[in-house]
């Protein structure tokens, strides 16, 4: 792996204003308050890695996701691609960017055109980049992505609607990974599919990074599955990151409760192995996020401060970042084992 | 003891289209009262068709054509309707289903939903219902006063467990509960899987647990039935299925599961090809075309489930013929 950064994503923040209802109107309510969507989340993906955004559903993933894809605007934050800002990209740059960047989606239908053929969507994006030139050197090319990512040849002239939902995922990994992009986001790819088909997916996905050296983020509400394929991982609750580091280290050496808390909630194979609920009650509204740390409710460990200074993410451990006033109180006693 | 439940022979079939498809195709099992018992399986193996054929709520199109359904020593399969919808729905066996948003009613407050389930099936007078309501509310880890919300303004865990509750309402001997946590988030569905064991531990309740998901099964079960295109191809204890798979789809389906453990990064192995569908059935083992062991008989004959150790049944002509051999 590249020490190299490809994207940096720095104090991005989003927030959705909320629609007055008749009766706030009436009552003469100004503010409707806002949906904290993304709050000053900060990380970054080194040059072929694959990162993995975790969090449950409202954590903030896939806006985040879209604000990097251009797909939304951040009320305030930038994100650096190979150095410049996307937000103010020329007409030519921001081509550039949109073919090195790829995004796949949860549901392959979103991402697949039904009304095109298979071939017709591989190809696509062939023409669009203008990468080839003549007729036979696209269909050259889209034959040996079907070859990479073990579609029968014979689905080239099908609608996507006759294929199976592995395979659809597949098409759409293909032709995200067709113009060799230098960044690949990746939402929930295998959520809909069954346990069985999902293996061979990242594995594809696995293969073509390796092939391509790509960067991938990999968004997923399962740590498991982030665990087993990222190099890095970062963790995300109400909007914000909570802890960020690599897949080994966050693993096996959680400094943030709520991670810690995902971890044991998370099921194993073994018979013998029981979950346990760490956090009380459940994720509250983004629209009205409690004050300070986000997680203070719910936590076991919370005093004071937690309630009234919001914590920031800082290094706590080489490249491991946590934001968490009582990190080092809580988990370092397990550390050193004493 | 006499079993609670005894299935035999079950076979179910739709009609799409104007075919007729098999979608359980001669179920057998048998489960033991106050245990949790699993029908696991991926997206089309029949899991949810086999708890709707037990549960006698199967949509008009599909149809019961052989087997039994033996509970508490009556066949269902036998019974009259009206008979059945008095005397075992809702009393005896009831179900919660995959989905609680749709589950509900959207205009009724959850707790008149429940009062309702509850006279409707007995002659309990309102207030003794809603006495009972605010009771199981309690006894599933909701406030009372939620009893007022209407389903929309409780939040997916919560959801489910209201469902969980009416699901109780009248004691049943039998909780059929299809994808009890599946569109939950992790934490709220280490929620639900506290409740449903506690269910089990200190209530003695009987439930079947249809999942798709093996590590949900591993949490809750005491056995096991693993479904593949519409047939059983294991079943036995958890401990024995998750330690010593006999099958090669089960032994593959572990492999490509990313919760096994979490310390060590491992590889996933996923199943090369994808489930069969209803309509183009495979001739022969239905697993065959996916099977790194497949030989020649497995793709004329079809295999029975077999008791290959005791309480460990495994359906599969590799597995017979290595016999002894070791097991991974």
């Amino acid at each position: 792996m590249n020490e190299e950064v490809l994207l940096e994503v720095t104090g991005l923040k989003k927030h959705f204003p909320l629609e007055r209802s008749f009766l706030d109107r009436l009552r003469g309510k100004k503010e409707a308050g806002s949906v904290h969507a993304v709050d000053n989340v900060s990380f970054w993906v080194r040059r072929g890695e694959i990162l993995g955004l975790v969090g449950e559903s409202g954590s903030g993933k896939t806006t985040t996701a879209r604000l990097i894809t251009l797909l939304e605007r951040p009320d305030s934050g930038s994100v650096q691609f190979e150095g410049k800002d996307i937000y103010g990209l020329s007409p030519d740059d921001l081509k550039n960017f949109r073919r090195h960047v790829q995004l796949v989606f949860q549901n392959p239908y979103d991402s697949l055109d039904p009304k095109f053929t298979i071939f017709e969507s591989l190809e696509e994006p062939l023409l669009t980049h203008s990468v080839v030139r003549t007729k036979d050197e696209r269909r050259e090319m889209v034959h040996q992505t079907m070859k990479k990512v073990g579609v029968p040849m014979e689905a080239l002239n099908l609608y996507p609607s006759k294929l199976s939902g592995g395979q659809r995922q597949r098409i759409a990994l293909a032709r995200a990974f067709a113009l060799e992009p230098k960044l690949l986001i990746a939402d929930e790819p295998v959520s809909m599919l069954d346990s069985s088909v999902r293996a061979s997916i990242l594995n594809m996905l696995l293969d073509l990074r390796a092939q391509s050296g790509t960067s991938v983020i990999l968004i997923t509400h399962d740590i498991a599955t982030a665990r087993h394929v990222c190099d890095r991982i970062c963790v995300m609750y109400m909007g914000e990151v909570v802890e960020f580091a690599m897949a080994d280290e966050l693993v096996t050496n959680p400094l943030h409760p709520y991670t810690h808390a995902l971890l044991s909630a998370t099921p194993r194979l073994d018979p013998d192995a029981r979950v346990t609920v760490e956090l009380t009650g459940e994720i509250g509204s983004a629209a009205d996020p409690p004050a300070a740390c986000r997680l203070h409710p719910r936590c076991p460990h919370a005093y004071e401060r937690c309630r009234v200074e919001e914590p920031v993410l800082r290094e706590i451990l080489p490249g491991h970042y946590v934001a968490c006033h009582r990190s080092e109180e809580v988990f370092f006693p397990k550390l050193t084992g004493t | 003891m006499a079993p609670l439940l005894t299935v035999e022979g079950l076979r179910t079939t739709y009609t799409v289209g104007g075919r007729e498809v098999t979608v359980v195709n001669g179920v057998d099992f048998q489960m033991e009262r106050g245990k949790t018992f699993a029908i696991a399986g991926e997206s089309g193996c029949g899991k949810t068709t086999l708890g709707l054929s037990i549960a006698q709520l199967l949509p008009s199109n599909a149809r019961i054509r052989s087997g039994k359904i033996v509970f508490d020593g009556v066949d269902l399969l036998q019974m009259r309707e009206d008979d059945f919808r008095r005397r075992i729905r809702w009393k005896k066996i009831s179900m919660v289903f995959q989905g609680s948003m749709s589950a509900f009613n959207p205009v009724i407050r959850v707790g008149d939903q429940i009062v309702e389930a509850i006279t409707h099936h007995e002659t309990a007078s309102k207030s003794a219902a809603r006495e009972r309501a605010s009771k199981l509310f309690s006894a599933v880890g909701i406030s009372e006063n939620r009893l007022y919300s209407y389903p929309h303004e409780l939040s997916g865990g919560m959801r489910e467990r209201a469902m969980i509750a009416m699901a109780l309402a009248s004691s049943p001997d039998l909780v059929i509960a299809d994808e009890p946590t599946t569109g939950l988030d992790v934490l709220v569905q280490a929620q639900i899987i506290g409740l449903l064991r506690k269910l089990r531990d200190d209530l003695g309740r009987s439930m079947i647990l249809i999942s798709h998901d093996l590590s949900v099964v591993a949490e809750l079960a005491d056995e096991c039935a693993i479904m593949y295109a519409g047939r059983i191809v294991e079943m036995g204890s958890v401990r024995r299925i998750f330690g010593n798979p006999l099958h090669p789809y089960t032994m593959k389906l572990l492999g490509a599961f990313p919760g096994a453990r979490l310390e060590k990064r491992i590889t996933l192995v996923g199943i090369p090809g994808e489930p069969p569908s209803f309509l183009n059935p495979i001739t022969g083992c239905r697993f065959n075309p996916r099977c790194e062991h497949a030989m020649e008989v497995c793709r004329r004959e079809e295999p029975r489930l077999v008791e290959f150790e005791r309480g460990h049944f495994v359906s599969c002509f590799w597995r017979e013929e290595t016999s002894g051999g070791s097991t991974r």
